[in-house]
């Protein structure tokens, strides 16, 4: 998929680990390893607000589009 | 608080769901194995139990070699009673799992409902073989194929596609499931 999921980057630059992230954003560590493996169909914007407060950081941060990869490419 | 009840009565509804499925899962994998035995006891003792849809004139006196070509016939409306069985065994035991509501619980389903489709021709088929089977050693002109489709055929078919159709709607509504549990 074109869209590639760098919340990695930024859990890195925040020196936090998914764990606590997962706890602060009230969602499973099973659905965050998801998402930061990319592995996931789309993330709800409930989702992803509560994780750029935790972060502070913008969707944009946390998301990035490459044309490279094509459609199905998981 | 809320959280723990909560969690208690979907344990206590998971608990039942396995209770139940194993229970109805032993009975059709039981009844399975013992559809082709009540078949061949049907067949050893065919002139007291009378089929209802073979003519009673063409079981008496049968031969070990009508007998058994009776029962190898019928184990074609019995092996399909099987498959259907088997499915539906499978189905139960993957309930049993936890496996609930998942695309392979859906095809399980569909299968079990194309047997109960097929079961009406299968019995149709069966008849107008084992008739012709039985008759074989008759007198010319007196050799016979018997066909019928009664009440219990169109409601079987019914049925069938009823189970058929739900099987597809869940399919659908299992892969639409599955797909909402990558949305995080």
């Amino acid at each position: 998929m074109p869209i590639v999921v760098t919340l990695d980057v930024m859990l890195a630059r925040r020196k936090m680990r998914g764990k606590e992230l997962a706890t602060a954003v009230g969602i499973s560590e099973q659905n965050l390893s998801l998402l930061r493996s990319g592995k996931v169909k789309g993330v709800r914007f409930s989702t992803l607000q509560r994780i750029c407060a935790v972060l502070d950081c913008q969707p944009g941060d946390l998301l990035c589009f490459e044309a490279d990869l094509k459609n199905g490419e998981d | 608080m809320m959280n723990t009840i909560r969690k208690n009565e979907d344990e206590r509804r998971h608990r039942r769901i396995r209770r139940v499925a194993g229970f109805m899962s032993r009975c059709c994998a039981l009844l399975a194995l013992a559809l082709p035995i009540c078949m061949a006891l049907i067949w050893a003792y065919v002139e007291q139990m009378l089929p209802p849809r073979l003519p009673a004139q063409l079981l008496a006196d049968l031969s070990v070699a009508d007998r058994i070509g009776g029962f190898v016939l019928s184990l074609f409306v019995v092996g399909i009673a099987v498959w259907g069985l088997v499915s539906l065994a499978t189905l139960f035991a993957r309930f049993r799992r936890g496996d609930i509501f998942d695309v392979r619980a859906a095809i399980l389903l569909r299968r079990f409902a194309l047997t109960v489709l097929l079961l009406p021709f299968a019995n149709l088929v069966t008849e107008g073989l084992t008739t012709a089977w039985l008759s074989r050693n008759a007198a010319p002109g007196e050799g016979m194929i018997a066909l019928s489709l009664t009440s219990h055929d169109l409601f079987f078919g019914v049925i069938g596609v009823l189970l058929l159709m739900i099987a597809w709607i869940l399919r659908d509504a299992a892969a639409i499931s599955k797909e909402n549990r990558l949305i995080v």
